[in-house]
């Protein structure tokens, strides 16, 4: 509360910002403090993080998460590649190490089953461009081109 | 350390290339063929009936708008009309040829290049 000329009132405006439990933000907004009881989460699951001061997102809100309380921005996933061109002749291997242990690996999109984290020696006998996928929660999802020629 | 060789289902790029080409050619068909195709289609039909002797209302009506005879509206139509299915014997043969190229592709790269060749 703020006291000016013998007045007490509320602060003008809260913030909030929906979350989920992973502290994956959804969207925010704000209000007056004395109607907040009224605000709740659109999907069910989610929660509230009410906030006195405004959060600043620049970018969209994949781009944060919540971290102790407030919103950040998520962290840069920084991969090691050893090589990004190979020879296509199933012998020849780029390296990619430094994947967090949990990290999903999609190899064109398609998930790698059982992969533990770590490091990830991709070869082929197949000329052709893939995409490789990193995702690991809150890093920001890192991508890697690997051309077999 | 996980080792994985990394492919590609070639099958599906090459059903989904088929897909690219087939709505490619399909394009330029419509385009060979014109909006007023259904129109030449008869007209064509019955300029082989009038050249044989018989009379089209179609083309009779035609002719004498532009001041010619029946019959020799009868050959410009059929003379159109094997320009035309000259231009579609043309595409055919190329959607055949690039069809045998999608098949024999060992790679995406290649089934890349036969689209490139036909402009899908």
């Amino acid at each position: 509360m703020t006291e000016e000329a013998g007045f007490s009132y509320p602060p003008a405006t809260v913030y909030w910002v929906e979350t989920d439990e992973a502290g994956r933000v959804y969207m925010h907004g704000m209000c007056q403090p004395n109607v907040a009881h009224r605000y709740a989460p659109l999907v069910a699951g989610r929660e509230l993080l009410w906030l006195m001061d405004a959060p600043s997102f620049d970018r969209d809100l994949e781009f944060y998460h919540v971290e102790d309380g407030f919103p950040v921005s998520r962290p840069v996933l920084l991969l090691q590649v050893s090589k990004t061109e190979i020879a296509a002749d199933d012998t020849d291997a780029a390296v990619i190490s430094g994947i967090p242990p949990g990290a999903t690996l999609l190899l064109d999109g398609v998930a790698l089953d059982e992969f533990a984290g770590g490091s990830v020696t991709l070869t082929s006998s197949l000329p052709a461009v893939y995409q490789i996928r990193v995702e690991c929660w809150p890093y920001l999802p890192s991508e890697v081109e690997v051309v077999a020629r | 350390m996980t080792r994985h060789s990394l492919s590609k289902d070639m099958p599906a790029m090459r059903a989904a290339a088929r897909d690219k080409l087939e709505l490619d050619f399909a394009v330029r068909l419509a385009v060979i063929l014109g909006p007023a195709a259904p129109v030449h289609l008869r007209k064509a039909m019955e300029a082989e009936r009038v050249l044989q002797g018989a009379s089209s209302i179609l083309l009779a009506t035609e002719a004498r708008a532009r001041g010619l005879d029946e019959s020799a509206l009868a050959r410009l139509v059929i003379e159109r009309a094997e320009r035309q299915a000259k231009q579609i014997a043309s595409l055919e043969v190329e959607r055949q040829e690039a069809q045998v190229g999608i098949e024999a592709a060992t790679n995406p790269a290649e089934i890349e290049a036969v689209l490139f060749e036909h402009g899908a």
